[in-house]
């Protein structure tokens, strides 16, 4: 679903986000990305959405190399991708409802498209009854649902998400992760860069270490360390 | 790719609303600008009419009597042809006479249709060798006693007088539209590149989700059309205005503007040229914004 091969991506200044870096990931994998801040774990989610480009290697996802794909092309690229950020990225004038339709919205969905899937999978992620709420006046766990739901009311393949639960307290993350290896049983690939200890100790799936850029262990049901 | 158009309406409405002082701002300016583009359009329409009849470097016109006959006509055909004075001459028969005047009067039925061409008298257009006054004052002089000559009209000093006046005004004014065009190019600009930053957490969340670039900037360029639109018939309902409340004052008033003719076709005409510059300026300027300032 996901392969990279001797990827390695450089910043302005010389600064060396992502060195050689190869891995691949199949279809339905959980895969967790470890490390310290800095060590390349967020630069590798974003190579993938195509939000940056690598100096150097290739990136396949869903059989295809990104780095031929045109520019316009990116967006069909992004449908297949849901993307979960710490900070939620909610957009706070709109309802609960209203972000998780501006997604289909955006991407030219029809209208009662929009009317049956938003209230599924809101109903999914346990929102049904929070559906006219803005997002001010939910609490962080509930906002992070409002982000996975927008993320995955598309169905896409593959879902990223950057320390989704970097804002949670502890009994909120396991609630967050529960979400996440359901929706990593219907069948998508989830990639989750993370701090978090316990959680990648208590899930037990495969971990990605990076530490300056450089993968330092791939690890099927892998502990934090 | 499916746009739905209210989905454009809505995003367009807000942000029209959310910037309402740089709309009003950017709609003003377009407004003034294509004020000075049209006022110069007519004003080169009025003084081409006005004029109508002196087009093609004729500087005199001999207008024989509806009734001469045409050894009269003849007569005054072969002075004219041994005068030394005159290069060359046109006759204009009852039929092409009435055509002309029908021009002139294209948009005033009442006196456009009052001559039949058998009534329309007919005329020689003469171009002089030497164009003084002296000439012209000596030809009319000659042909204005022959049998048959209903009055000899000459190209006064008072039409080029108009022509080089309005011909300056024209270059200032164009040059001033063309500097409060810019300006209007660049407000729009900012009014989009505004819009976009108050917005730009919504356009970073379209992008993550795969909206098209072009379904994002779409609403953007709508906004600037309609800015553009607005101005453009605020431009033309200035010049509407000036046409109807200042332009018989100035006529009535002589001098330059004596003989002005405006008429509504040619408004009409300089009104679509607005509309058309307004709506390119609008779309123009917010297509270089949004692509210019998409790049998340």
């Amino acid at each position: 679903m996901i392969k990279l091969e001797s990827v390695t991506k450089v910043y302005k200044g010389d600064v060396v986000a992502l060195r050689d870096a190869s891995a691949d990931i199949q279809k339905g994998e959980f895969v967790f990305l470890v490390g310290p801040s800095g060590s390349g774990k967020s630069t590798m989610l974003r190579l993938l959405n195509k939000e940056e480009t690598p100096e150097h290697g290739r990136i396949y996802v869903a059989g295809k190399d990104i780095g031929e794909l045109n520019q316009w092309k990116v967006p069909y690229l992004r449908r297949n991708i849901g993307c979960v950020f710490q900070d939620f990225k909610l957009l706070t004038n709109k309802t609960v409802y209203e972000n998780v339709a501006f997604a289909l919205e955006v991407i030219g969905r029809p209208k009662h498209v929009i009317k049956t899937q938003v209230p599924a999978i809101l109903e999914l992620v346990g929102l049904a009854k929070k559906m006219e709420n803005y997002p001010h006046e939910l609490s962080g766990g509930e906002q992070q649902r409002v982000s996975i739901a927008r993320a995955f009311v598309n169905r896409p393949l593959i879902l990223l998400a950057d320390e989704p639960t970097g804002n949670l307290d502890p009994t909120t993350s396991v609630g967050i992760m529960r979400l996440l290896d359901r929706i990593n049983r219907t069948g998508t690939t989830v990639v989750m860069a993370t701090h978090d200890r316990s959680v990648v100790d208590t899930m037990r799936r495969r971990v990605i270490e990076l530490d300056r850029g450089v993968i330092v262990r791939d690890q099927s049901r892998g502990v934090y360390e | 790719m499916a746009l739905r158009v209210d989905y454009v309406v809505r995003e367009t409405a807000t942000n029209l609303k959310r910037n309402l002082t740089l709309t009003f701002a950017t709609v003003v300016t377009i407004a003034i600008a294509l004020t000075l583009v049209g006022t110069s359009l007519l004003m080169k329409q009025g003084v081409n009419r006005s004029n109508v009849r002196f087009r093609g470097n004729v500087q005199t016109i001999v207008y024989l009597k509806a009734d001469a006959s045409q050894d009269q006509i003849d007569a005054v055909g072969r002075g004219l042809d041994q005068n030394p004075n005159v290069q060359s001459k046109k006759y204009l028969n009852h039929d092409e006479a009435n055509a002309e005047f029908r021009e002139i009067f294209v948009d005033e039925p009442a006196i456009r249709d009052s001559l039949t061409p058998a009534e329309t008298p007919t005329s020689y257009k003469v171009h002089v060798k030497n164009a003084s006054s002296e000439v012209v004052d000596s030809l009319k002089s000659q042909f204005q006693v022959m049998p048959g000559v209903f009055e000899v009209m000459a190209d006064n000093d008072n039409i080029r007088r108009q022509e080089d006046s309005f011909a300056k005004f024209r270059s200032f004014s164009l040059l001033f539209a063309a500097v409060v065009g810019a300006t209007s190019l660049v407000l729009i600009v900012n009014s989009i590149r505004i819009a976009m930053f108050a917005r730009r957490r919504e356009i970073e969340v379209m992008k993550l989700v795969g909206a098209t670039n072009w379904f994002i900037r779409i609403p953007f360029m709508a906004e600037g059309l309609v800015q553009g639109i607005l101005g453009s018939a605020a431009g033309i309902g200035i010049v509407l205005a000036l046409r109807a409340w200042l332009l018989p004052t100035l006529v009535s008033g002589g001098g330059i503007w004596a003989g002005f003719r405006l008429e509504f076709t040619d408004v009409q005409g300089t009104g679509i040229v607005m509309l058309i510059a307004g709506a390119m300026v609008g779309i123009f300027g917010s297509a270089v914004a949004a692509t210019r300032f998409l790049d998340v």
